[in-house]
């Protein structure tokens, strides 16, 4: 059966996110469920003149294949991925796992293989640096039981959160982009939360909807060692298939100094895993109207409105405070009233109060004026 | 699930058919449905110490790239495939037919750009020259339903048909190709049929599991201009998504002058496709003892005991009697007691009457013998 709403979303992708023009080509990568929307995806490549081609994975045939390789056997599968993907302008990663949990027999060794074998040689060499590229999940019914919904429940609502109008959303992010790269101090207040630490001199960055599906934050990193204080996240997070919970991390000069969590040793064992796993390499606001709660999954989670994550270990290059670590934790606090409240203030100046903006040039980035 | 039966069936395909060495690369090329057998595959290349590729495609997806495809594009994809296609040493592709006329509403146009540009570059001229290789249905409910039978009963049969001892029926296959290859005229009668030609110089040819899966036939090909009399097909058969049934042909000097059917136009205009489309390139012996009824697919029914093939359109290479077109259109006759009997004759010897083997050394080739 055809859902308008996958028509939509497949305009959106093509004209919005990744802006494919005539002449182009795009790549549509599809792992497991996703077929409804690779199909309506190839009908508007063809609209706006462009080129597809396509590729499908079965995440459990990939683990057959993971688990007997070995690195050349894994260069040699990423040598026939890229020697496509080199030809693309453009590239959409629908990524619907029928198990997400599908690989976790798969050995640490193999795993690598193919992250340093096949993915990297094909996606972070070729793809991300060269091509417009989006990456989406797709709905289906493992996912929907992840967030604790009826898979209908949950279509309407990624629906909601993809269909979104993102270049609206853009626009609003404009004058909170503006505000960041003028703050110096951040101070942070909540439940079992009391953070300051300074964004000075690092960029604002836009989370708009042109990489991502669904998006809508505004990050930046804080100065390496100026944060202190501690923060207690209120968002369970997952790590190597482990859910944490009461997250609790005190800092000093930048550094975690004291981390809890349901399993302390194993929290504190992650935060050992170098050097840079103790500081922290992102700032981020979330600002979906869509995304109300969390869901274990942090590409939603991330987006949540009135949230913020605070992300200990390594910055994007884009906005790079100088800590690099084999770790990019993205760990959640909502602000909202239903998750306890707290305040974000830049420079003594409160910006926002219980999740929602209360300054008038922010008031664009409340829910409802995104919605 | 796994059917144990899957496991068995992928060591008969890459010891047997494929006869798989340690070190090859294999590509398992997925159409649809078959992951789980594609799986055991994968399992049993790496047991062999082989290299497994795997290509999984969507017929679904495929036929949204058909619609709005060009020559440009296609070479495009085939030059892709292609270069992984070159590494390999062997090949198999797993049909899992979800609907088996996925394609029915491409136009003639686009599938020929596919058939030129895509298909003959990786197929035609890499894998068929070049690679060992092998094709396979998997049993799914299209198939199921195509044949008349339930879901698990059409699996038992298929198995059955599957894991069939191919080695055995090679031997047994041995004594008629050898009264072939000394034999000129055959003669063929039944209900409605009285056929004469002659095999003389043709040499025959094993069907035993190498190549198809499910197997089981010897072909040879009729002297072009020696075919004459009639031949009423008691098997429904499909062409290009229609369904043909009582197909009556009438030969003189090798020709059709005379063809019926329940559509006689429609039959008519295949046979004037080209010249060549109006003379016989194969005339071959059906012998798997378990395919005992026809079931609308034509890698099935032309194996089915105690029936024979004799096919309007181009010759194989490896048995060419001169005749070429781009049709190869196999109808089966049954000469089993159920479907009116029969009998072939060579060189005025009974060989085959009812659908079993008259002669001593052909007996082996009898179901009971091959099961």
């Amino acid at each position: 059966m055809k859902d308008a709403r996958v028509t939509q979303m497949a305009k959106n992708l093509i004209g919005y996110s990744v802006k494919l023009k005539k002449g182009e080509n795009i790549l549509i990568e599809v792992y497991d469920t996703g077929e409804e929307l690779a199909a309506e995806l190839i009908k508007e490549v063809y609209r706006v003149g462009g080129k597809p081609f396509l590729t499908f994975k079965k995440r459990s045939l990939m683990r057959e294949l993971l688990l007997g390789t070995d690195d050349e056997h894994m260069a040699l599968t990423g040598r026939y991925e890229a020697e496509r993907m080199k030809d693309m302008h453009a590239y959409i990663g629908i990524r619907g796992p029928l198990n997400s949990s599908d690989w976790s027999d798969v050995a640490g060794d193999k795993m690598g293989a193919y992250q340093s074998k096949w993915y990297m040689q094909v996606h972070s060499e070729i793809r991300v640096p060269r091509t417009r590229w989006c990456v989406m999940r797709y709905p289906n019914s493992s996912m929907a039981q992840m967030a604790n919904m009826s898979t209908e429940q949950f279509e309407d609502f990624y629906f909601n959160v993809c269909n979104l109008d993102y270049s609206k959303m853009s626009k609003a992010m404009d004058p909170l982009v503006a505000l960041m790269n003028k703050t110096d101090k951040v101070k942070i207040k909540g439940a079992g939360t009391d953070l300051s630490f300074s964004i000075k001199g690092l960029p604002a960055i836009k989370c708009d909807g042109e990489a991502n599906i669904p998006d809508g934050e505004v990050y930046s990193a804080p100065v390496k060692e100026s944060v202190n204080g501690y923060i207690t996240y209120n968002t369970p997070a997952e790590y190597q298939s482990y859910t944490y919970e009461n997250i609790r991390l005190e800092f000093k000069d930048g550094k975690i100094i004291n981390a809890t969590a349901n399993d302390t040793e194993r929290i504190n064992k992650v935060f050992d895993t170098d050097e840079g796993a103790r500081y922290v390499g992102e700032f981020a606001i979330g600002v979906n109207p869509y995304i109300i709660k969390p869901m274990k999954d942090t590409l939603f989670d991330e987006k949540i409105m009135g949230s913020f994550h605070f992300t200990p270990g390594s910055s994007y290059d884009q906005c790079f405070n100088g800590n690099k670590s084999a770790i990019h934790w993205d760990l959640v606090c909502i602000q909202t009233p239903e998750y306890g409240g707290g305040e974000i203030w830049f420079d003594d100046v409160l910006i926002r109060k219980d999740g929602r903006f209360v300054l008038p040039e922010l008031d664009v980035l409340n829910p409802e004026k995104l919605k | 699930m796994k059917d144990p039966r899957l496991t068995s069936l992928a060591k008969n395909l890459l010891g047997y058919s494929l006869e798989l060495k340690a070190g090859e690369k294999l590509l398992i090329e997925l159409f649809d449905i078959g992951e789980n057998f594609a799986a055991e595959l994968v399992k049993e290349a790496y047991r062999i110490g082989a290299k497994p590729f795997v290509t999984v495609k969507s017929r679904k997806l495929h036929r949204e790239l058909l619609l709005g495809t060009d020559a440009e594009h296609m070479s495009q994809i085939g030059k892709y495939e292609a270069i992984r296609m070159k590494d390999m040493d062997a090949y198999i592709a797993v049909r899992g037919i979800d609907n088996a006329l996925e394609f029915s509403d491409v136009p003639g146009e686009n599938m020929g750009l596919y058939r030129t540009n895509w298909v003959k570059p990786v197929h035609y001229e890499i894998r068929v020259p070049n690679t060992k290789w092998c094709l396979i249905n998997y049993p799914t409910e299209a198939m199921a339903q195509a044949a008349n039978m339930s879901t698990e009963q059409f699996e038992d049969f298929y198995f059955n048909v599957c894991n069939l001892d191919y080695s055995k029926m090679s031997k047994a296959m041995d004594p008629l190709v050898q009264l072939m290859s000394k034999t000129d005229r055959v003669r063929i009668t039944g209900a409605n049929t009285e056929l004469t030609f002659s095999i003389k110089g043709l040499p025959p040819v094993k069907c035993d599991g190498k190549l198809n899966i499910p197997d089981g036939e010897v072909f040879s090909a009729p002297v072009k201009d020696s075919v004459n009399g009639y031949i009423t097909y008691n098997t429904p058969s499909e062409y290009e998504g229609k369904l043909f049934e009582n197909v009556r042909l009438e030969f003189k000097d090798g020709r059709i002058i005379k063809a019926t059917a329940n559509d006689t136009d429609a039959v008519n205009q295949i046979f004037d496709t080209d010249e060549g489309a109006r003379y016989v390139g194969e005339f071959a012996i059906g012998v798997n003892p378990y395919i005992v009824k026809p079931m609308k697919d034509i890698l099935f029914d032309e194996k089915i005991m105690g029936s024979f093939h004799f096919t309007p359109g181009s010759s194989y290479e490896n048995c060419f009697n001169g005749n070429k077109s781009s049709v190869h259109w196999d109808l089966v006759f049954i000469q089993t007691p159920e479907y009116g009997g029969g009998e072939i004759w060579f060189d005025d010897v009974l060989i085959r009457k009812d659908g079993r083997f008259v002669l001593p050394e052909l007996d082996v080739l009898n179901p009971e013998n091959l099961k």
